[in-house]
């Protein structure tokens, strides 16, 4: 039994080293860009958590020089989000269709990945491990081990072929699974889709959300690297529309939100996480109270919440 | 017992056994299971733990399954909170007025919520398990772990009920407010070369 594991062990390491001669990690990321970006494919998908499990359609295609991807929940209700071009609209049962100028949807699909590499590069090392099966189909397992302890690791399964991803999990620092998103099957077209020809002989959105306005009355002494600022503004927050000062930091894979409101009576809870990976944190400094949510590490965000400091 | 740990230990190292010592750990239930933590760990040192966590992923996933209408339809009082701010009201294009609130504020998070904070004044009672649940665009629910730092505990018993509740409501807020964030400021990504 265990010199049989040696064996194997032996011939993966054999194997995986002819692979990587072939190609580097980094050259299998260029490689799903472009397949993710050119190909006309249908992939059903699940989205999995520590406590639950959806269904997804995952739709890409070119059309008519539009680029169209398509998400649509296939349980429940139905909402769908697609983007076109640049483009991204969100249609769900709770609210009115919205579009915004952006240009990723945002939500669990292997288009997250998309178009990252630089940002993959910067903050973790890959290394290729072994070979997997993927709805079928033969995969090559690439680790996305973060450079430091602000932010989770990956495992992405590349369709050997096509190049697709068609599988990543996401793990937190004790290697606890955190989410799984995965195909079950692979339908790739010459043509693109019916619904995406559809969506891309779509007029124009006209009703595009006018972007709000940056605010600058804030600094954050640190930031873990790799990390920006990549907006700000005053808002109210959904719900309770409390007023807040508000900042978006983001390394490329993730999105942490800053928000800065006057101190009320009770005290926060310092730390919330959920077991899909989370975390708020909160901070009270004089008479305002800094909450930063994000899925990243609680001591990463609660760094963050206590380098928040006013501008001037 | 011991005796058998031992004779598995030596097995998972690559010593032969002698039939005798095979057919005893075989019938041992105990050892099995001890077989299968000494590879788990031995997958770990080796770093070959993703597969691993796949196989029991598994399980815990079906278990999620066989739990899942109990997560798409919430309860009512779950429904209540959503029903305080679920008027998506007026024009979606010019929401962005320097308070202006978020008309499609109930988008992002279908059901968000409940008891975060009941730890600290309910601890005994079995029913009030902190959960925070949110089911962003496709409908995934989270429970939340919640702590308070120890300081702070006696706050937290002194809180009213409704300082307790606003509490509540802002935290869920504030985690519903950062997927609709997050979906309106989605820059475009850098072209890669």
């Amino acid at each position: 039994m265990f010199t049989c594991r040696r064996i194997i062990g032996a011939f993966s390491i054999l194997f995986s080293s002819i692979a990587a001669a072939e190609k580097t990690p980094t050259d299998w990321l260029d490689s799903m860009n472009l397949a993710h970006q050119t190909l006309n494919f249908t992939i059903p998908m699940v989205h999995l958590e520590p406590n639950s499990a959806q269904t997804y359609l995952f739709e890409h295609g070119v059309s008519d020089d539009r680029q169209v991807v398509y998400i649509a929940a296939l349980s429940g209700p139905v909402r769908h989000s697609y983007r076109i071009d640049n483009i991204v609209t969100y249609m769900e049962p709770e609210s009115r269709p919205y579009s915004i100028n952006a240009g990723q949807i945002i939500g669990p699909s292997p288009a997250i990945f998309v178009g990252k590499t630089q940002h993959i590069i910067d903050n973790y090392s890959l290394t290729m491990i072994e070979r997997g099966r993927i709805a079928g189909r033969v995969t090559q397992l690439i680790r996305l081990k973060a450079k430091d302890k602000n932010r989770f690791n990956y495992i992405l399964w590349l369709d050997v072929e096509t190049k697709l991803l068609l599988r990543y999990d996401l793990f937190d620092l004790n290697n606890n699974l955190l989410e799984q998103v995965q195909a079950v099957g692979l339908h790739l077209n010459e043509r693109p889709s019916d619904n995406v020809e559809k969506l891309a002989a779509q007029p124009k959105s006209e009703t595009v959300m006018i972007p709000s306005t940056a605010q600058d009355n804030w600094r954050l002494n640190w930031l873990p690297s790799g990390f920006s600022v990549k907006a700000s503004d005053e808002h109210r927050v959904v719900s309770t529309a409390e007023n807040v000062d508000y900042l978006m930091l983001s390394d490329g894979l993730t999105q942490v939100s800053v928000y800065i409101a006057k101190a009320q009576q009770a005290e926060l809870p310092a730390k919330l996480q959920t077991n899909n990976g989370l975390s708020v944190a909160n901070f009270r400094r004089g008479l305002i109270d800094i909450t930063v949510v994000g899925r990243i590490p609680y001591d990463t965000a609660l760094k963050i919440a206590q380098s928040v400091a006013p501008n001037g | 017992m011991s005796n058998n740990k031992e004779i598995l230990s030596s097995f998972t190292d690559g010593q032969e056994l002698s039939a005798t010592e095979l057919d005893k750990l075989i019938n041992d239930v105990e050892s099995a299971k001890d077989f299968e933590r000494y590879h788990l760990i031995g997958d770990a040192i080796r770093e070959e733990l993703a597969p691993a966590f796949t196989a029991d992923f598994a399980s815990s996933v079906s278990a999620a399954i066989a739990q899942e209408p109990a997560i798409l339809a919430p309860k009512t009082n779950v429904d209540k909170t959503v029903e305080t701010q679920s008027k998506p009201s007026g024009n979606v294009v010019s929401l962005f007025d320097r308070f202006g609130s978020y008309g499609i504020a109930a988008s992002v998070a279908a059901v968000m919520v409940v008891s975060a904070i009941q730890l600290q004044s309910n601890q005994g009672t079995e029913q009030d398990i902190p959960v925070l649940q949110t089911i962003p665009t496709g409908g995934y629910a989270s429970p939340v772990s919640h702590q308070t730092p120890q300081t702070s505990a006696d706050i937290q018993q002194q809180m009213t009920e409704s300082e307790r509740l606003a509490v509540e409501r802002k935290m869920n807020a504030y985690v519903k407010d950062h997927l609709l964030q997050q979906r309106l400021k989605a820059t475009t990504p850098q072209k890669d070369k």
